[in-house]
């Protein structure tokens, strides 16, 4: 099974939208996603667990740290982080000499919310590993 | 003509309180800038780098209703999620006609029946009417969309100025035409006691509806202007922000 397959039954899976074209001589696969939020929080958490960021540091860690698959244009990500700041996940602080800067961190509330998110990805993408696979390897 | 900051279209299109769209601003901005430099750091030209870093970091049409739905006032998320944002300009409307209506009821009480004086009472009812919709519209703006723009602010403000001088007007008025009225059976000798309290009460009912709207409409908006003073001072620090932000970024790198 090629990554892009993968990607594609996980994105599915979870958000219902995709987009796929499969151009079977270059086997190349362009995979157009509007990514679920519960995805794109775990992302943000993920890049977090790390240390502290700005906001652009963590759109580039996410793009850098799944090879492009996932990446925040049209500033798609604020909404993330302000979602995730009011629910306690975590803690943005303005500093800055001079200019206001946002740096972003992890609170105990969002270590566990990635703890949780994580596994229980896992244990649906298990699954949807184990139906598919049967189809791919025939 | 000045050059436009890529920003200033975010800055225009997004209706939430101007504390939250500075924030959002500065935050913007400052991504932008770093993440500009850092993809020339890797090899981009300074334009191209721009561009990339803007199109990553400003928010797009999409962004920006969700932005909107998250920063907005406590009320208004109350009101979209429970879909009653399209109808609180509706209930502004009943809030109203229901102010009006209580003041209609007591005007007719005081001013007996319909004659004469209901020519400058009924208007009275209608300015009391126009006042309360108008601090509705006023209070609606900041406290559930939470985006009351100075172009609509004022033009709010001055209505409610003009509203609160022909209440008071009204209230003169009527009352000058009572009082006239009075004066005239006085001088032709025909005003015993009972119609002279009558009479009284009428000059009385009058001013004091016509005082009463205007100390409605005043107090009304002293009580949201601690908020317009806070959004006036941070769209000020907006227009500050802009203006310091017009020197292109390479060129404040350098």
């Amino acid at each position: 099974m090629q990554i892009c397959d993968i990607k594609m039954i996980f994105i599915s899976y979870l958000n219902g939208r995709f987009v796929m074209d499969v151009a079977p001589s270059t086997r190349r696969c362009i995979v157009q996603v509007t990514l679920s939020k519960r995805i794109n929080e775990l992302l943000v958490l993920a890049v977090l667990e790390r240390g502290p960021a700005h906001g652009y540091q963590i759109a580039l860690s996410v793009e850098e740290r799944t090879g492009g698959a996932f990446s925040f244009q049209h500033g798609t990500l604020y909404p993330i982080l302000h979602r995730l700041e009011t629910g306690g996940h975590v803690r943005g602080t303005w500093g800055g000499e001079g200019r206001r800067r946002k740096t972003y961190e992890l609170t105990d509330a969002g270590r566990a919310e990635l703890a949780e998110g994580a596994a229980q990805l896992e244990r649906q993408f298990r699954v949807l590993l184990e139906l598919f696979g049967g189809t791919h390897a025939a | 003509m000045r050059p436009e900051h890529p920003l200033e279209d975010v800055e225009r299109n997004l209706a939430v309180p101007p504390r939250r769209r500075l924030d959002l601003l500065e935050e913007v901005d400052a991504d932008a800038e770093a993440l500009a430099a850092e993809l020339e750091r890797r090899g981009y030209g300074p334009a191209q780098a721009r561009r990339a870093a803007l199109r990553r970091v400003v928010p797009g049409a999409e962004t920006l209703a969700q932005l909107e739905a998250q920063h907005a006032p406590p009320l208004g998320r109350w009101a979209r999620s429970a879909g009653w944002i399209d109808r609180a300009e509706r209930l502004g409307i009943v809030a109203a006609t229901g102010l009006a209506g209580a003041v209609a009821f007591v005007t007719m009480v005081g001013s007996g029946p319909l004659g004469s004086a209901a020519v400058l009472a009924w208007p009275q009812v209608i300015v009391v009417a126009l006042l309360a919709a108008n601090w509705t519209r006023a209070a609606q703006r900041l406290w559930i969309d939470g985006d009351l723009r100075p172009e609509l602010r004022s033009r709010l403000w001055e209505r409610q100025i003009g509203l609160i001088v022909l209440a008071v007007a009204l209230g003169a008025l009527g009352a000058a035409r009572e009082g006239y009225g009075a004066f005239e059976a006085f001088a032709a000798e025909d005003f015993a006691p009972p119609a002279m309290w009558d009479a009284v009460r009428r000059i009385v009912s009058f001013a004091a509806l016509g005082f009463g709207a205007a100390i409605f409409g005043l107090f009304g908006w002293l009580a949201i202007t601690p908020r317009l003073i806070d959004d006036e001072t941070m769209e000020r620090r907006i227009s500050a922000f802009f203006a310091s932000r017009l020197t292109p970024t390479s060129s404040r790198r350098r």
